[in-house]
């Protein structure tokens, strides 16, 4: 196939996405699941399994309603969505570095008072990471629309 | 760069809604234009030039520091 053919399928593949109802579903399944790991937490339970699972299936429902249609669908939303990925990576980077150290100077200045010598570096996990990227992306995208909408 | 969007748009009495109804495009898009918040790509410029019946030079208008 010629570069332009590839080039036109890989648009394609890049311009997909669900349809809009899929949004709202993947939206209400991801509260769901947010709200059942949070009563999981409360109720005492740690199955690590199930935990790993639910959170598994959060990033799934997540990323299934970010990569969904709005209702009018057209070149500003394509553009608004791409400068929201670009945020929301710069954002989400920044909060993988920016996470540990904040943690690690408040540890710091905690065991300063305290004189307990307790200084920890805590690592964030890659859910926290995944989770962030796309909460961030979904955010960025509903206030940049916003934006575009204000006289 | 500027555009005359919102004045060929009274010439034609029309509204954003309907203006965007007509080239397909929504309201936060017609808006976002008139706006100068977003440039739009040929397409769309076509088709608004094809909508007023005037060129696209007349409705997108470069500016010195474009």
């Amino acid at each position: 196939m010629s570069r332009k053919g590839d080039y036109t399928k890989m648009n394609k593949v890049l311009d997909y996405r669900f349809p809009h109802n899929v949004k709202k579903l993947g939206i209400a399944a991801a509260l769901m699941i947010f709200l059942f790991l949070v009563l999981y937490k409360f109720d005492g339970a740690n199955e690590a399994l199930i935990k790993d699972f639910l959170k598994t299936l959060l990033l799934a429902v997540l990323l299934i309603a970010s990569f969904s249609k709005d209702k009018i669908e057209d070149e500003y939303t394509k553009h608004v969505r791409y400068q929201s990925y670009s945020l929301a990576f710069i954002f989400a980077v920044s909060y993988a570095i920016g996470m540990p150290l904040l943690s690690f100077v408040l540890d710091l200045v905690i065991s300063n008072f305290r004189r307990d010598g307790n200084i920890n570096f805590h690592d964030i996990s890659a859910f926290e990471v995944l989770f962030m990227l796309i909460c961030f992306q979904m955010s960025f995208y509903a206030v940049l629309k916003r934006m575009g909408c204000e006289e | 760069m500027k555009n005359r969007i919102k004045i060929e748009r009274a010439e034609l009495d029309i509204t954003q809604e309907e203006l965007a109804t007509r080239i397909g495009v929504s309201r936060q898009t017609i808006n976002s234009i008139e706006k100068n918040r977003y440039v739009p790509s040929t397409l769309l410029a076509l088709k608004l030039s094809a909508l007023f019946a005037k060129p696209v030079n007349d409705i997108f208008i470069l500016e010195n520091e474009d």
